[in-house]
């Protein structure tokens, strides 16, 4: 349904040109669940963002999107706007910024409505009503004249994905839907995600930096390191058997969680060092420099795909050689 | 809602107490008898001695400034020294003049500058954006009684679209007596729109860095929709703001520009007062001027709770 091939994201500054995300390709099908991991400053929600096609004006996307077929690159800005909220939802991190304060709940959640579907003021209301009631807000028929700052941060999370499935879009883009929420509101949003993605049989991309949501939810998994996918493959699979030596790190680095190396009382590891910012990255596997078994070759040249018999692909050259 | 507004409009009053007071002390501390002023300085002392009484300058000060007071709220201003009528009626023909003057003035300004504000951050560093800003520049740089000047030199000397000054009245001609408020009013409202457009253009490039902007673009609203739904209302709060301020200078700006256009306005017969020492007039415009300036604030503050649900809900 969703069909992403060598995308990269470049933004012009006065530096000269970033390279903010490279080399992307992912392929999702309806009713799945992507998830998109790796630590701030890695590209998911670049790469969420270009999917969107909200870019900062000054960023150029190359390679292709496809929705249900449809190259979304090559679409005018105008076309897009018919794309966006209608076959492609997303929700956004800060649920306390994401909604206009000064615009009743009710109002924000009929605008998409009334803009993809023509539907008038009413009608609108009636779905607006019918939606707040699905993402489980309680006393919905009062809610909707409400303002965002009468509403808790788990409401308001509700009220954004109310607002981004309102059109029933075919895919939908939650980044970091949970980070900023309690952590027992937290599985309750992932559930409702869950539950809507299954009725409602569309393709979730799930961008997080926090392992056990991806691995909670996700049926594939997708690995980012400066940019760059660095592993992929379906979450049993990657979850069991992480390949490559970053995200080996991620695993040793989240506590309660069995890493490779890790021993009853071992010490929570941390990988050395910060994620490259764009421009400084190293010219061959971007991970070089923080990884443990770093060897001269690493430094040569972007590593491809490779597999070690039948595990998923990672991009890393000493596959055969790690422990 | 109701609350705010009533507590609003106590502060309203009390604030338009404090005015009065201030108003009232520092005339009686400024040295000057008004008797004398009227009498001239040739009048003999018992002359004097009456004068006083029956203007009541004998009274304790207390007495006076109550007296004020009450006038004040039956309308009955007291008699202008130097005109020898009443106050009240003086004020209200002036007042004709010069509160349509003010809201052309501003309407002028928020017309000219909401737009220019909202095209230069939508078009953030690009040509039209330079634009504004060269406008604004210059707008905030130009007084406004000198503008009048050069509007004069233009339009009325050299095109003759207008007369140079003067007010024919509201009762002849609606149209003509507006018309001849038109040139004061772009005086008044130029440096006004500069300083706004200003303001709205980085209020709007604030809000557009908001979240929820980026939510009304991910449903698919375009940018002019976005811009226009979304951000404008938000925006707007500190343009109402910088709207509040700005009405004490444009009544300032009054007396200037009704003195290039010799428009019979308040601020003209403010300035006439003050040049014959007519203390019983300046009081009373001086406080009018305060009592206009503090009511416009109230209305920045109902206009706050219109605008922001967060404040509506804060009483």
């Amino acid at each position: 349904m969703l069909e992403v091939r060598d995308l990269s994201v470049r933004i012009g500054t006065p530096l000269g040109d970033l390279s903010l995300v490279e080399r992307t390709d992912f392929i999702l099908e309806a009713g799945r669940t992507l998830g998109i991991v790796g630590e701030s400053g890695s590209g998911k929600s670049m790469l969420a963002l270009a999917i969107m096609g909200l870019l900062p004006p000054s960023a150029r996307t190359t390679g292709s999107i496809k929705l249900q077929g449809q190259e979304l690159l090559s679409l005018t800005e105008r076309e897009l706007c018919r794309i966006r909220g209608n076959q492609i939802g997303m929700i956004f991190q800060e649920p306390m910024t994401a909604l206009n304060p000064a615009m009743s709940i009710g109002d924000q959640i009929a605008e998409g409505l009334m803009w993809h579907e023509g539907l008038g003021r009413r009608a609108a209301r009636q779905r607006a009503l019918d939606l707040l009631q699905r993402v489980g807000i309680s006393d919905a028929r009062r809610r909707l004249d409400a303002f965002p700052h009468q509403l808790s941060g788990g409401q308001r999370q509700r009220v954004g994905i109310a607002i981004a499935l309102a059109c029933r879009p075919r895919l939908l883009i939650a980044d970091e839907p949970t980070t900023a929420l309690d952590v027992t509101v937290q599985a309750q949003i992932l559930d409702l995600l869950a539950e809507l993605v299954a009725e409602m049989g569309m393709g979730l991309i799930l961008i997080s930096h926090d392992l056990g949501v991806i691995a909670e939810t996700a049926d594939d998994t997708l690995v980012m390191y400066a940019g760059m996918p660095v592993e992929m493959g379906s979450s049993e699979e990657l979850f069991s058997k992480p390949m490559h030596p970053y995200t080996r790190g991620l695993f040793e680095a989240m506590p309660g969680r069995q890493g490779p190396l890790a021993g009853k009382g071992a010490r929570l590891q941390t990988i050395p060092g910060v994620v490259p910012e764009p421009g400084r990255r190293p010219p061959g596997c971007r991970f070089a420099g923080r990884c443990p078994y770093e060897i001269a070759a690493c430094n040569a040249a972007v590593p491809e795909w490779s597999r070690l018999g039948q595990s998923q692909p990672a991009r890393c050259i000493r596959l055969e050689d790690l422990p | 809602m109701i609350l705010l507004l009533l507590r609003r409009f106590a502060s309203l009053i009390v604030t338009l107490l404090l005015a009065s007071l201030a108003i009232f002390v520092v005339l009686e501390v400024l040295p000057g008898d008004p008797a004398a002023i009227m009498l001239g300085t040739e009048a003999r002392e018992d002359t004097l001695a009456a004068l006083r009484q029956q203007m009541g300058l004998d009274r304790p000060a207390y007495e006076r400034y109550l007296d004020w007071l009450g006038g004040m709220l039956t309308g009955d201003l007291g008699l202008s020294m130097t005109y020898r009528v009443s106050v009240s009626e003086l004020v209200a023909d002036r007042l004709a003049v010069t509160i349509p003057l003010a809201v052309m003035a501003i309407l002028i300004s928020t017309a000219l500058a909401v737009p220019l504000g909202l095209i230069a951050a939508a078009n953030h560093e690009k040509v039209a954006d330079r634009g504004v800003m060269l406008f604004a520049q210059i707008g905030v740089a130009i007084p406004n009684f000198w503008f009048g000047l050069l509007l004069i030199l233009f339009f009325s000397s050299y095109l003759g679209w207008f007369s140079a000054g003067g007010f024919p009245g509201w009762a002849a001609n609606p149209a003509l007596a507006l018309k001849a408020l038109l040139l004061p009013a772009i005086a008044l409202a130029l440096p006004q729109a500069a300083i706004l457009a200003r303001v709205t253009r980085s209020s709007v490039l604030e809000i557009l860095g908001e979240d929820f902007v980026r939510t009304a673009r991910a449903k698919g609203l375009t940018r002019r929709v976005t811009l226009h739904r979304h951000v404008l209302r938000n925006a707007l709060i500190p343009v109402v703001t910088v709207m509040g301020m700005q009405f004490s200078f444009l009544v300032a700006g009054a007396i200037l520009v009704e003195n290039v256009f010799t428009l019979p306005g308040l601020g003209r017969l403010l300035f006439q007062a003050m040049s014959q020492r007519d203390l019983v007039v300046i009081k009373d415009v001086v406080l009018l001027f305060a009592a206009l300036v503090i009511l416009v604030n109230f209305l920045v503050d109902l206009a706050y709770a219109w605008l922001d649900p967060r404040l509506r809900q804060r009483t």
